[in-house]
């Protein structure tokens, strides 16, 4: 009775000795080969579901990209696929769905800075990678406020973990600028400490105004870098009426990110 | 028969407020204005002293800039043989890019070439168009951001307000 039981415990032991293995293998082998699934959707302390496109990559960042001001991303997802392709991985939440917010730029002041932390957080924590956000427009305003939330709560550990953030055709106005008075930037700008770099196109009246807000970001201890991008306009890759250089700098859109990627990399 | 009444409504509106977008200026003295124009002769805001001067900031890519610059015609030849004056300012483009654009578009005002942005950045012009009215003895008086249609009534009566 007592060797059967001895023998029947050791089975068990043994049984569960391999499930814990196979389990560790399976963990180590995803992990690796980078096949886990990416989830469908995160959920925030308010309430929110974040619905996520995945496009899953095998190297060890991701991209946070958050929707542009027209909403859908169309360029941005494309993209994205091309930079899982070459072994980024990119998530893009759709904040404005979540909210039910029409795909405005004037939606982007009503997304909760909390979720965007709150999204930024799980990100890092469910994917193990080093994260880099990429948004545009007034998209950078929440997206800068979300990353200075989660850094204030994050360890120094976790802070390493996000890289920094790309910028499209930044609008950071506290207030709409008026012709002959001094612009204002929002106060997250001269607070943000995240390596930023920032592209603008050329023809575009912000160009102008482009080392007015780098000064702004290096206050707040910004490493800040920028590069104006030739012969396009600001949102070029949203033109309803895209001129040929338009075009090509949209095709050109992964070798932009994973080169501002790179620089901002060296600055951390 | 109601949606007519409702769209004559909204364009009224919307003229109403164009109308109302003729600010009146708050941001002191004059800033410089010495530039160069497509010739490469160069002009100064004070040569216009004794004139009103519509300083228009533009570029060529700008939509709303294209389509105010008929009225922007309209409103010189309105006021023609009156000592009034459109220096149009481009908005850091080259030269090739604004002679091929005035071969699409007739223009026969003043144009400047802002090539390094200092005169946008000296005026805080954010928006493309954006446009100063200047008085005879050099003060800005209206700024207008954004498209107009410059020829209407409201602006032309500002203007003509304005003409010593």
């Amino acid at each position: 009775m007592s060797l059967r039981y001895t023998g029947h415990y050791t089975t068990r032991v043994y049984s569960m000795l391999i499930s814990r293995l196979f389990t560790l293998c399976l963990a180590l082998f995803l992990g690796i080969s980078g096949a886990w699934a990416a989830p469908a959707s995160l959920r925030t302390s308010t309430g929110s579901e974040i619905f996520l496109r995945t496009f899953p990559g095998e190297g060890n960042t991701l991209m946070l990209g958050f929707p542009c001001d027209e909403g859908l991303g169309t360029q941005e997802a494309r993209a994205s696929q091309s930079l899982a392709r070459l072994g980024l991985e990119a998530w893009l939440p759709d904040m404005l769905g979540a909210h039910s917010l029409p795909a405005l730029a004037s939606s982007m002041d009503q997304l909760p800075p909390l979720e965007i932390a709150e999204v930024i957080g799980q990100t890092i924590k469910l994917s193990g990678k080093k994260v880099v956000l990429v948004t545009t427009g007034r998209g950078a305003l929440p997206i800068l406020q979300g990353a200075y939330m989660w850094q204030n709560q994050a360890t120094p550990q976790e802070r390493a973990a996000l890289t920094g953030i790309i910028l499209f055709s930044p609008d950071l106005y506290s207030v709409k600028p008026a012709p002959g008075v001094e612009a204002r930037y929002h106060s997250i700008v001269s607070r943000t400490s995240l390596p930023v770099f920032i592209y603008q196109g050329q023809r575009s009246p912000a160009r102008w105004w482009l080392e007015h807000l780098k000064v702004e970001f290096a206050r707040g201890g910004s490493k800040v870098a920028s590069k104006v991008l030739p012969n396009v306009r600001g949102f070029f890759y949203s033109a309803q009426d895209p001129t040929d250089e338009e075009k090509a700098m949209t095709e050109r859109l992964p070798e932009l990110i994973l080169d501002a990627i790179k620089q901002l990399e060296s600055k951390q | 028969m109601k949606k007519l009444i409702l769209f004559i409504s909204c364009l009224f509106l919307l003229s109403s407020v164009q109308a109302q977008d003729l600010k009146t200026w708050k941001g002191g003295s004059t800033p410089p204005l010495a530039l160069n124009d497509l010739n490469g002769k160069p002009l100064k805001l004070q040569d216009y002293r004794g004139k009103v001067v519509m300083v228009q900031f533009w570029a060529t890519y700008c939509p709303p800039c294209l389509k105010e610059m008929p009225s922007m015609m309209r409103l010189q030849a309105k006021l023609a043989g009156k000592p009034f004056v459109i220096l149009a300012v481009n908005m850091g483009e080259t030269e090739k890019e604004v002679k091929d654009f005035l071969t699409r578009v007739n223009v026969d005002f003043t144009i400047l070439m802002d090539s390094d942005g200092k005169a946008l950045s000296a005026w805080k012009v954010f928006v493309a168009p954006s446009t100063f009215l200047v008085d005879p003895k050099g003060n800005i008086r209206y700024v207008l951001q954004g498209g107009a249609e410059w020829d209407e009534p409201e602006y032309l009566q500002k203007i003509v307000e304005m003409l010593p």
